[in-house]
C-alpha cells in the first residue's frame, strides 16, 4: 500500500532526492529491518529506487560504486538470495 | 495502466498529443535522455544515485545545469515563440532547480518522464504543471537557426 502510493506519486519525478523525500518513503523506512524482505520483492517485481531504503534499513550496500540501476538491482536481488531473504 | 498515469500526472497533455516511444526504464532521467545517454540517471551530488560530471557544482541550479548543457553544445538561447531548427533542449524548472529536460530532434519534443517512459509530446506546455513548474529556457546548438 504504501509502496504503491510512493510509485504513483514519484514515478515520473526526475529527480531520486525528491523521490525518497516522499511521506510514504520515510514511513517504510521507518519500519526498519523487517520490511527488507518486503522492498526485496518489490525491487524484483516492480524495478524502482529502493536503494536508499534498503541500505538505511540494512546498514549494508552490496552493489559496486557507479553502478547502473540495473546492476544495483541485481546486486541487491544477489545479497537478499544468499540470505533467504527472497526467493 | 502506463498512459492513465502519464495522463494523471500531466492533465494537459491529451490523448492525441502524446505517444510512447519506450518500456519504463529506471537507469535513466530526462537529462540523461536529453543528453543522449540511457545508460546513467544524470543527478547530483555525485554518488547518490547517479552520474554527475566532474568540475561542475553538485548543485541543481539553473545556472549549473545551463553551463553542462553548454559544454555538450547548447549555447544559444531560443525564444519560446521560435519553432528550433535542429536540436534544442527545454529546460523546466520550479524555482531556481530544474525539474526536467525536454529534447527537440527530428522535428519533434521527445522526454522522458521519470524513471517512467520515453514519449514525444506536440508542445512543451503540456508537461506544465506542479510536478515540473515551467519552461524556463531552451537552448540550442545553432546560433540563429530559427524557423518561425
Amino acid at each position: 500500500m504504501l509502496a504503491n502510493q510512493w510509485r504513483n506519486d514519484t514515478r515520473h519525478l526526475s529527480l531520486i532526492s525528491k523521490k525518497v523525500m516522499h511521506q510514504a518513503y520515510f514511513r517504510i523506512m521507518g519500519m526498519g529491518p523487517a520490511v527488507v524482505p518486503l522492498l526485496l520483492e518489490e525491487l524484483r517485481d516492480r524495478p524502482a529506487h529502493w536503494f536508499t531504503a534498503l541500505k538505511a534499513t540494512t546498514n549494508v550496500d552490496p552493489a559496486p560504486q557507479g553502478s547502473s540501476s540495473s546492476e544495483a538491482r541485481q546486486a541487491w536481488l544477489d545479497w537478499g538470495r544468499g540470505r533467504g531473504l527472497l526467493n | 495502466m502506463s498512459q492513465s498515469e502519464i495522463e494523471r500526472d500531466f492533465p494537459a497533455l491529451g490523448q492525441g498529443d502524446y505517444q510512447i516511444n519506450s518500456a519504463q526504464d529506471f537507469n535513466y532521467n530526462c537529462l540523461a535522455f536529453a543528453l543522449g545517454d540511457s545508460s546513467q540517471w544524470w543527478e547530483p551530488p555525485r554518488g547518490f544515485g547517479g552520474y554527475w560530471p566532474d568540475g561542475f557544482s553538485q548543485d541543481l541550479s539553473i545556472t549549473t545545469v545551463i553551463s553542462i548543457l553548454g559544454l555538450h553544445g547548447f549555447k544559444f538561447e531560443l525564444p519560446s515563440s521560435q519553432v528550433p531548427v535542429g536540436e534544442a533542449i527545454a529546460i523546466y524548472a520550479i524555482g531556481d532547480e530544474w525539474t526536467h529536460f525536454a529534447k527537440f530532434s527530428n522535428g519533434q519534443w521527445a522526454s522522458k518522464l521519470g524513471d517512467g517512459h520515453d514519449i514525444v509530446h506536440h508542445a512543451l506546455d503540456s508537461l506544465e504543471g506542479s510536478l515540473y513548474g515551467k519552461v524556463v529556457k531552451i537552448l540550442t546548438r545553432s546560433d540563429g537557426a530559427l524557423k518561425s
